[in-house]
C-alpha cells in the first residue's frame, strides 16, 4: 500500500515539475517582454502604508518610498497608523514636510487601515506596503509597467529576505526565491492567487468598485483581495524584476506564528470562494491551480508522514543494532559493491526524483538570474538549503495541522 | 490563444512525465531479471558445493577415513557462501517488483539448501566433534522482535564465531554458523515439519535451536545467550 503511496506522489511531483519547467520557458518571453520600461508612462499612485506598533521599521520604509525612481509629482504617501501604542505616528509625522500624509485610526485592522487611504485616493493605482518592508529603487517603474495591459487589475513584487544572518532567516531565503519565480508562472498563467501585503499595486478604480479590502475577520486581506478580484474575471499579475525587502520572522515560534494566521487565512478564504475550485469558468485558476492548492496540503501530509515512517525505521534498526545488540557503529556501514548498489535501486521512484530535484534546483538558479541575485554558497547557506528542503516540510505540516485544528475548532483568528 | 498553449503544456508534461515513469518502470524490470539471475546463479552454485560436500563425506565415510581436515573448510566455505547468498537475496529481494513469486521460489530453494547444510553438520559432528555449532533460527517477517533477534544473533556470532571454542556442561562449542528460516513460509512443508519436530508454535516466533537440542522460544537477548554458551 505504502510502495503504491509513494509511487502516486513521486508521479504527480514528476508531472508537477514538468509542466512549471515547460511554463518558465514559455513565460520566459513576457518576462522579457517588459524588460524595458516604456519611457512617458508615469500612472499615478498612492502608496498606502498601514502601521501598528512599527516604530523600528517605519522610517525606512517611507525613506524607501521617497527613494523610488519615479517622478515626485506622481505619487503620494499615506501612513495609517493603526492604533499603534509606540512612536509609529511620531516618527511618521516627522516626514510630513515631504507631503507624507499621516492618518491615525483606533486599531481596526489591516483591511480597515488600508480602506481609509483608499476612500481618500483619487489617483490611477493603490499601492500597499508593509510597514516593515523596503522597496528597491527601480521597483515601481517595472511594476507599473504591466498595467499597460487594461486587463491587469493588481500587480505584486518579489519579496526578498532583508534579514538573512540566521539559518531559520536563511531558510525563508530560499522559499521566497522559490515563490517568487513561480509566482511569475502563476501570472503568465493567471493563476496568481495573492497580492501579498510586502508590496502590490491595484487599480485603484478596480478596488472600489470591486468593494475595497475586506475589514471582517479576515487576518490575509491580501489573499482575499486577489481571489476576489479573480472572482470578478479581473487578472492579477507579478512582476519578479521588481524587488521589496521585507523582514522575516526570526525565531521559530515567530515563523510559526506567521504560516498559521496565512494558513488559517487560506482556509477562510477557500472556503468563502470555494464556488471557484474546479470550475471553468476561472479557466486555469479554477480548474487547476485552486485544487492543486488544497491537493499540495494533502501531499506535504502525506510526504511528511512517509520519510516519519522512513526516519523511525531508520532510528528503530539503529536503536536495535546499536544499543540492543551492541553492533560497533563502523559496521553499520554495509559496503557493497558498484554492481550491488545498482541492482539495489528502485528506479521507479528514484528516476522520477532525479528529475524532480535537477528541475527544482534549476528553477532555483534561474530565480536567482533572473532576479540578478548573486548564488551564495556559503556552508550556511548550504545547510539551510538543506534544512529547507528536510525540516521545513515539518514546520509547515504541523503548522497546518494546527490552523485546521483551530479553524474547526472556529477559535478567533488572530494577527 | 493562450488557454489553448496551457491546455498544450499541460498534454505534453503529462506525456513527458509518463515516458520518464515507465522508463524507470522498464528499467526496474530489465534489472529484476538481472537480480532472480544474479541470486539464481549464487544457489546454483551453491547447491553443487553442498553436493560436492556431501558425495566427500559420504565417500570418505565408505573408505572409512573421514578426514576432518579436508571436511572442516569445506564446511566453512558453504557456510560463508550460505550467509552471503541470504543477504543478497535479501538485498535484492526487496528491491525487486515484478519477480515477486520468482523470488519467492529463490527463497524456498534457499531454505532447503540450509535445511540441507544442517544435516551436513549433524553428520559431520558425528566424525569431527562439535567444530560448528549450528543456530537454526526460525524468524517473522515485518516483526520487530524477529528483526531485533536477528541483529542479536548477528552480533553474537560476530563476536564469538572466530575460532572460539567454549565450554557448555561437558559439550564444547565453536565456530558458529547461523541458518535463518521463514518460519511462517507455508510453500514448503519441511519448514512445518521442522517446526512440529522441535514443538514450535509459529505464534510464538522468533525461535533458536542451539546444536540441534538447546531450544528457545520468543526472543533470547545477548545476556541468555551468553549463559547459553557458558561465556
Amino acid at each position: 500500500m505504502l510502495e503504491y503511496v509513494i509511487l502516486i506522489i513521486s508521479f504527480i511531483g514528476l508531472y508537477l515539475s514538468i509542466i512549471w519547467i515547460n511554463l518558465l520557458f514559455l513565460g520566459k518571453k513576457e518576462i522579457e517582454e517588459y524588460k524595458k520600461p516604456k519611457k512617458g508612462y508615469y500612472p499615478s499612485i498612492t502608496f498606502a502604508i498601514p502601521a501598528f506598533n512599527e516604530e523600528k521599521t517605519i522610517a525606512k520604509t517611507i525613506e524607501s518610498i521617497l527613494e523610488i525612481e519615479y517622478p515626485k509629482d506622481r505619487y503620494e504617501i499615506f501612513v495609517i497608523d493603526d492604533g499603534s501604542k509606540d512612536d509609529t505616528a511620531k516618527i511618521a509625522k516627522k516626514y510630513i514636510k515631504q507631503d507624507i500624509t499621516v492618518i491615525s485610526t483606533k486599531n481596526n485592522g489591516k483591511g480597515h487601515a488600508l480602506n481609509v487611504a483608499l476612500k481618500k485616493s483619487k489617483k490611477e493605482l493603490f499601492a500597499c506596503i508593509d510597514a516593515d518592508s523596503y522597496i528597491e529603487k527601480g521597483s515601481v517603474i517595472n511594476i507599473v509597467q504591466n498595467f499597460r495591459k487594461k486587463d491587469i487589475s493588481g500587480c505584486s513584487s518579489s519579496i526578498f529576505i532583508r534579514n538573512n544572518k540566521k539559518i531559520i532567516e536563511k531558510i525563508q531565503v530560499f522559499e521566497y526565491m522559490y515563490a517568487a519565480i513561480f509566482r511569475q508562472i502563476y501570472s503568465f498563467i493567471n493563476c496568481m492567487y495573492v497580492t501579498p501585503g510586502v508590496l502590490s499595486i491595484y487599480r485603484t478604480k478596480d478596488l472600489k468598485d470591486e468593494g475595497y479590502f475586506d475589514e471582517a475577520n479576515n487576518i490575509t486581506e491580501d489573499l482575499e483581495i486577489a481571489l476576489r478580484l479573480h472572482s470578478r474575471h479581473k487578472h492579477i499579475a507579478f512582476d519578479i524584476r521588481s524587488i521589496t525587502h521585507t523582514t522575516a520572522p526570526d525565531t521559530l515560534k515567530a515563523l510559526m506564528r506567521q504560516r498559521i494566521r496565512w494558513f488559517r487565512g487560506y482556509i477562510y478564504n477557500a472556503r468563502k470562494y470555494r464556488h471557484m475550485h474546479f470550475n471553468k469558468d476561472f479557466g486555469t485558476l479554477g480548474l487547476f491551480m485552486l485544487p492543486l492548492n488544497i491537493l499540495g496540503i494533502f501531499l506535504i501530509f502525506i510526504t511528511t508522514t512517509i520519510i516519519w515512517d522512513g526516519i523511525s525505521k531508520w532510528f528503530r534498526y539503529i536503536y536495535q543494532r546499536v544499543i540492543i545488540a551492541d553492533t560497533s557503529i563502523f559496521d553499520l556501514i554495509d559496503i557493497i559493491t558498484m554492481k550491488q548498489t545498482l541492482l539495489t535501486i528502485n528506479f521507479k521512484i528514484t528516476i522520477p526524483l532525479i528529475v524532480m530535484t535537477i528541475i527544482g534546483l534549476y528553477i532555483l538558479y534561474k530565480a536567482h538570474k533572473i532576479t540578478e541575485k548573486k548564488i551564495d554558497l556559503s556552508l550556511k547557506s548550504i545547510i539551510s538549503f538543506l534544512l529547507f528542503l528536510t525540516v521545513y516540510p515539518w514546520i509547515v505540516t504541523i503548522s497546518w495541522t494546527y490552523s485546521i485544528i483551530q479553524e474547526l475548532r472556529q477559535s478567533k483568528r488572530v494577527w | 490563444m493562450k488557454e489553448q498553449y496551457i491546455r498544450h503544456i499541460f498534454i505534453t508534461s503529462l506525456i513527458a512525465a509518463i515516458v520518464i515513469f515507465t522508463s524507470g518502470i522498464m528499467i526496474g524490470w530489465v534489472l529484476d531479471n538481472y537480480r532472480t539471475d544474479e541470486v539464481l546463479n549464487i544457489i546454483k552454485n551453491n547447491e553443487l558445493n553442498s553436493e560436492s560436500y556431501n558425495i566427500e563425506q559420504i565417500f570418505l565415510e565408505n573408505i572409512g577415513d573421514t578426514d576432518c581436515e579436508i571436511l572442516t573448510p569445506r564446511i566453512k566455505m558453504i557456510s560463508e557462501e550460505l550467509g552471503d547468498t541470504g543477504r543478497e537475496l535479501q538485498r535484492y529481494g526487496s528491491a525487486s517488483d515484478f519477480k515477486k513469486d520468482e523470488f519467492d521460489y529463490l527463497k524456498r530453494r534457499y531454505f532447503l539448501m540450509e535445511i540441507k547444510f544442517y544435516n551436513l553438520i549433524y553428520n559431520y559432528q558425528k566424525s569431527c566433534k562439535d567444530e560448528y555449532t549450528p543456530i537454526l533460527y526460525f524468524y517473522k517477517i515485518d516483526d520487530s522482535t524477529s528483526e531485533m533477534q536477528g541483529y542479536i544473533l548477528d552480533e553474537f556470532v560476530k563476536k564469538y564465531n572466530e575460532d572460539t571454542v567454549f565450554e557448555n556442561g561437558d559439550k564444547k562449542h565453536g565456530k558458529l554458523v547461523v541458518l535463518s528460516i521463514d518460519g511462517e513460509y507455508d510453500k514448503d512443508p519441511i519448514i512445518d515439519t521442522i517446526l512440529n519436530a522441535y514443538d514450535l508454535d509459529k505464534d510464538n516466533l522468533p525461535a533458536i535451536i542451539i546444536n540441534f537440542d538447546i531450544i528457545r522460544e520468543g526472543f533470547v537477548g545477548k545476556d541468555e545467550l551468553e549463559t547459553i554458551f557458558n561465556i
